[in-house]
């Protein structure tokens, strides 16, 4: 068994410059250097994450992404210009319907992007060359999806963390790392509980119990997962106690108060340094003997379209 | 020029690390001898990028394939030849401008912004309201209206008393204005862009003098005739397209977009738009001979309504007491004599059945 180094070595006036330019590009060119800036963004935060002593890579490109953007930005505008039409006309019927469809298209999209999002995504993160990938099936997403959408909603939302574990437990458990792969095991039940416990005690607690909660959260997503290679195994575990989310969060809170939300670059890697320096990786895989079997995916709707609706959040 | 070095290459092929000994020659090429193969990488073909103190190099036709220099003096080397053989991309050499410039980058940005806040929208905004024609208000109100008379109660016989009394005033515009009573609690009023002015009852009930209503009346006809509706809405599109485009968040657009066409009744003046219409609603009175105290005892009635006074900064409204003063003020100056306009009075008794 080892333990294995994993580490954020951006430094705050780097990523400032990185996001200083690409806030002056994207001013300049009216907004269509967003993918660029995006590209930009990622291709620093993964040069700056080390794994053993090496870093890892981003390889998309803005024009993958612009791409990507351009698609869903059609999409959404031609429902947009479809909405206005059927509020001009004053027919109500027609606006119904395209309200309707919009609503439909919004839900139905969701497990497109997240298979979509994970393919690119995972496609373009190297480490050492080797790239990261994913195999997941989107008629099975789909089906875990819809089933569990509809739970949800005749449940009034409680079958919701059912669904998220349910998500997470089949895209992380089809991402792989070259020849090893992720697993991920976590049970709804669980999840449900903690949240429950979490929500409960943080009012009782007017707060307080917010930042313990916030820490169950996070070993929830860490200490579920593992990494498999043959017989060989990784295993992921969150050390962050109650007391560093506390001072991670008001610090970042002053920053960002104190710059008026200019500090955002400092903000960003102190929450990063911080969140993998208390990452444990323990194991007996041995890094150096990873194969190179994924294929390379350039499809970037999937990313673009869960940053369209805000829900980059959810993966 | 040559210099040799010690460096990690790894393959595309696995997560190994080879050790190999680099041969550099400076703006030109990368050579290391790999499995008793001879590989040159010529400075055209690959990428340099600096992290902290280490270079990665890779082929621009396989960025899977990376050569890594450790050695931090090495690696300064070899990258500053990179640079001055230019080939370097735009933007590695625009990052090497370093702390200074991002500094200066990062001022000219806010100050840009500030400028666009404070002068230019406002100015295109004006200036995009003179452009629409006049139907846009009227499109846009109608809309409005459409909705609002499909969730209230409108009163169609006050209404009707309502304009028969503003049909007495003279509002100084060619726009129609068209009144209406909306049965509600609320001690309200508002103007729709396409002239429609609705009074709640619950403030048609407060109101005790023709006077009053008339400079409730007046202001709001402001608001219409100076499209203060059509000038927020330019505005807030504009603010919101240069917070989402400096955010870099473009998709947002759409959102806000989306959003405002709905939410249009919701847009509330600004408080230069408030002071605007009370400036002009002064003007009506005046023009129409009509007692000043009226809009004196206008705001005492808001005021008396108005449990819950919110510091001035966060209100969109001028503070009512303010108002009061500013109607004193008015008041005070005695600018014209005024008589009580017997017919007014009386389709305001009619109203007030």
């Amino acid at each position: 068994m080892k333990t294995y180094n994993f580490s954020f070595k951006g430094k705050g006036s780097d990523f400032f410059g990185v996001v200083v330019v690409n806030w002056l590009l994207t001013i300049i060119t009216l907004g269509l250097y967003y993918p660029w800036a995006k590209e930009r963004t990622l291709k620093y935060l993964y040069a700056n994450s080390y794994l053993e002593g090496d870093n890892f890579q981003f390889t998309g490109t803005g024009k993958e992404m612009f791409v990507g953007f351009v698609k869903i930005f059609g999409i959404v505008a031609a429902f947009y210009i479809g909405i206005i039409i059927a509020i001009k006309t004053q027919n109500t019927f027609l606006m119904g319907i395209f309200v309707f469809l919009f609503y439909v298209f919004f839900l139905g999209i969701i497990p497109f992007a997240i298979h979509g999002f994970y393919k690119y995504r995972m496609s373009r993160t190297n480490w050492r060359g080797v790239r990261f990938g994913y195999r997941g099936d989107r008629g099975t997403l789909m089906k875990i999806y819809f089933k569990d959408l509809f739970l949800t909603i005749i449940t009034f939302g409680i079958y919701s963390f059912w669904m998220t574990t349910d998500l997470r437990n089949y895209t992380l458990s089809n991402v792989k790392f070259g020849s090893a792969e992720f697993k991920y095991k976590a049970s709804g039940s669980d999840y449900f509980w903690l949240n429950f416990k979490g929500v409960i005690l943080t009012y009782i607690t007017l707060g307080i119990y917010s930042f313990w909660f916030q820490r169950d959260i996070l070993r929830f997503y860490f200490d579920h997962l593992t990494l498999h290679n043959g017989t060989e195994k990784v295993r992921f575990q969150s050390k962050l106690s109650a007391g560093d989310i506390f001072e991670l969060l008001i610090i970042n809170m002053l920053i960002l108060m104190f710059t008026l939300g200019l500090g955002y670059a400092f903000v960003e890697v102190r929450t990063l340094t911080k969140l993998f320096s208390s990452l444990e990786i323990v194991g007996n895989i041995n890094l150096d003997t990873l194969q190179q079997t994924e294929e390379e995916y350039k499809n970037a709707f999937g990313d673009e379209a869960l940053d369209a609706m805000d829900l980059s959040g959810i993966i | 020029m040559k210099i040799t070095s010690q460096a990690k290459y790894f393959d595309g092929k696995t997560s190994k690390p080879h050790f190999v000994e680099l041969e550099v020659f400076l703006h030109n090429q990368v050579t290391f001898y790999f499995e008793n193969r001879r590989l040159v990488w010529n400075f055209q073909d690959i990428k340099f990028e600096k992290n902290g103190e280490i270079l990665s190099i890779t082929k621009k036709d396989n960025l899977h394939e990376i050569i890594k220099i450790e050695n931090p003096e090495t690696a300064d080397t070899i990258y500053k030849s990179a640079k001055t053989s230019q080939n370097l991309s735009w933007y590695q050499n625009i990052l090497d401008f370093g702390p200074k410039f991002y500094l200066t980058a990062f001022v000219s940005v806010i100050t840009l912004i500030a400028c666009f806040y404070i002068f230019i929208i406002p100015y295109v905004s004006e200036k995009v309201t003179d452009i629409l024609p006049i139907s846009f208000d009227e499109e846009i109100g109608n809309t409005n209206f459409q909705q609002i008379k499909s969730t209230s109660d409108i009163d169609e016989k006050q209404s009707e008393k309502l304009q028969e009394f503003a049909n007495l005033i003279n509002f100084a515009t060619d726009r129609k204005l068209y009144f209406k009573v909306i049965n509600d609690e609320e001690v309200n009023a508002f103007a729709l862009p396409d002239g429609t002015i609705v009074v709640y009852s619950g403030l048609l009930s407060k109101v005790e003098n023709p006077n009053e209503l008339a400079a409730l009346l007046g202001h709001e006809a402001t608001h219409i005739k100076e499209r203060h509706s059509t000038k927020i809405l330019a505005r807030s599109i504009a603010g919101y397209a240069i917070v989402s485009l400096v955010v870099g968040d473009v998709n947002g657009i759409m959102t806000t977009l989306a959003n405002n066409a709905n939410e249009l009744n919701n847009l509330s003046f600004s408080r230069e738009f408030e002071q605007s219409a009370d400036k002009g609603s002064y003007a009506i009175l005046k023009q129409n001979k009509i007692n000043p105290e009226g809009m004196y005892q206008l705001f005492k009635i808001l005021e008396k309504s108005d449990n819950l006074e919110v510091p001035k900064i966060l209100s969109t409204h001028p503070l009512t007491k303010d108002r009061m003063n500013y109607s004193k003020t008015l008041m005070d100056k005695n600018e014209y004599s005024f008589s009580s306009n017997p017919e007014l009075q009386k389709a305001f008794d009619n109203l007030k059945k």
